[in-house]
């Protein structure tokens, strides 16, 4: 059949039914049309095929960084090899995927396991699930060093070391910058899916609604069968059956105060003043300002010792420190500013 | 990648390489916009042709192209275009269904699917018969089903338009609104689909009724 003779079947009037000397357009209308997909299995596939999607291009990248320094590793995993013995032959057993570095308030139980609840420096495994009631928090080390920070009033289900399901509350993610950057993380809840793409960001889910906000970084976000890429500043929020709307949310402020009160100890005893304050800068979402280079320099050089600020949140830990240095310093709401 | 399937109709196959090939160098590089591309071509169409070989059970159906599915996303960077990404993805596709239903402890369908079976083609040519032109509703319903098979192979766009024309009845007006594209490009497009549905036709069931050759 020339493409002549198939003009005939594509005139503009309305086509219903098949012409009777029309073989392409009777067969067609005999099988009748296609079957439907389930919109929801439709939206659960795409969500976990999308995230699966997310982690391999992830992967991918920080393989490409990583192979010089997996080469400069695997020596010292060689000679560690070698020298084992048989009693440290692998075991077949669970492997802890998350330990608590810290709890506010009164400890949280892992609602599938047996109490006495969570310590500091328990261990998490796969399949654990965390509910925290109002006033309480409670942060994880996640293997591969990722910082995971959960809120009160949230349930938590802990898939691997990279990925949970949060079935209701709030959880904060900090992956980390530069050569000290964990892998990605994905956030499940039953309206969406947020990967991060090294980055600290937040998600709350409750009752359909899900918020993804982004303090640095970028995070993929997926759900309602469609995606977006949600950058530093962004607080994406997808409602039941209404879409998705971006505001705008600062790095620093009431926002994030519930995940800063959650932040791992630091240990400060001899380490560089420099490198406490910019933990300090990074956990509150401040901007650290240097009256100049020579101050900058100054600070790269002071060791800090005394006390532990293990106790304190960043905030207070700031305060705790700088007035036992020889330094000027203001700290207001977006800034910590460092003089002579 | 070879598949046992005819793997689609030959002069739609080579532009339809090409777009496949570029399609998937974007989906392993990361970008967002092909990804969903890709899952919106090859879902629906990857999820009916699992349902019809797992007897309608839906959760099954969902469980092996979601395992399907991430397979491939996650080696997109390794499809060469040898054969058509859905071609590929079927191939993966009846290799997670076997060992799924391995590892429940139950067995594919005794009935292989007619499309399956080489010996296919000498029932569908007696099926069409001396007439040309299928009178039973056996023959109706085999033939439906031949028909089936050979859209869900074509491109989507493809078997939509020719869904849209024949089934619903649509004017090449809306075909061209569906698509967001002119008259003049609809026009061609249902052209174009019905020489692929052809050739689609003769390259899986080797075999041309008469009343085809137009």
């Amino acid at each position: 059949m020339s493409n002549d003779d198939d003009s005939k079947y594509e005139a503009g009037g309305r086509g219903g039914g098949a012409p009777a000397d029309d073989p392409i357009a009777k067969l067609i209308h005999l099988a009748g049309p296609r079957g439907t997909v389930p919109a929801a299995i439709e939206r659960r596939v795409h969500d976990r095929v999308r995230t699966e999607w997310r982690r391999s291009i992830v992967r991918g990248r920080t393989l490409r960084w990583g192979i010089p320094l997996a080469l400069a590793a695997s020596v010292v995993i060689a000679v560690t090899v070698a020298y084992r013995t048989p009693d440290e032959a692998p075991r077949a057993v669970l492997t802890p995927v998350a330990t608590i570095v810290r709890i506010n308030g009164a400890p949280a139980a892992a609602a599938n396991r047996p109490s006495p609840g969570l310590l500091v420096g328990g261990r998490l495994y796969a399949g654990d699930t965390i509910a925290t009631a109002a006033g309480q928090g409670i942060s994880l080390r996640m293997n591969g060093n990722l910082s995971l920070r959960v809120a009160g009033e949230t349930t938590l289900r802990i898939d691997s070391a990279d990925a949970v399901t949060l079935a209701s509350g709030r959880v904060y993610a900090d992956s980390g910058e530069g050569m000290e950057r964990a892998g990605a993380l994905t956030v499940t809840t039953d309206a969406g899916v947020a990967t991060d793409v090294g980055t600290q960001f937040a998600v709350a889910y409750r009752r359909g609604e899900m918020s993804v906000a982004v303090r640095e970084g970028q995070v993929d976000v997926s759900g309602h069968n469609r995606s977006w890429t949600a950058d530093s500043g962004d607080r994406l929020v997808l409602r039941p059956n209404s879409g998705v709307t971006f505001e705008r949310v600062a790095k620093y402020g009431d926002y994030w105060d519930w995940a800063v009160a959650l932040a791992p100890a630091f240990d400060i005893n001899n380490r560089p003043l420099h490198e406490f304050l910019e933990w300090a800068a990074r956990e509150t979402g401040k901007q650290l300002e240097y009256a100049s280079d020579d101050v900058r320099r100054a600070a790269m050089l002071t060791d800090v010792r005394g006390a532990s600020v293990a106790d304190l949140t960043p905030s207070e830990a700031l305060q705790a420190v700088l007035p036992t240095t020889h330094f000027d310093f203001r700290i207001d709401e977006r800034r910590i500013v460092i003089g002579e | 990648m070879g598949t046992g399937i005819p793997d689609g109709p030959p002069d739609v196959k080579v532009s339809q390489l090409h777009d496949d090939r570029a399609l998937a160098r974007r989906v392993a590089a990361g970008s967002e916009i092909a990804f969903e591309e890709f899952f919106r071509e090859y879902f629906p169409r990857l999820f009916r042709f699992t349902l019809s070989r797992v007897s309608g059970d839906t959760a099954l159906a969902e469980e092996v192209v979601q395992r399907t599915m991430c397979i491939v996303v996650t080696k997109m960077g390794g499809y060469r275009g040898e054969a058509l990404l859905f071609t590929w993805l079927c191939q993966i596709c009846r290799n997670e269904m076997s060992s799924l239903l391995r590892a429940r402890g139950l067995h594919a369908r005794n009935d292989t699917p007619l499309e399956d079976n080489p010996a296919v083609q000498a029932g569908l040519e007696s099926l069409f018969g001396a007439t040309g032109d299928p009178q039973s509703s056996h023959q109706s319903a085999e033939i439906a089903r031949f028909v089936r098979v050979t859209l869900e192979y074509l491109p989507g766009r493809y078997a939509t338009a020719l869904e849209m024309k024949y089934i619903r009845g649509c004017t090449v007006d809306e075909i061209g609104a569906h698509f967001n594209i002119s008259n003049k490009a609809a026009e061609s497009v249902l052209s174009r689909a019905r020489q692929a549905f052809k050739e689609g036709f003769r390259s899986l069931w080797d075999f041309e009724p008469d009343f085809l050759l137009g």
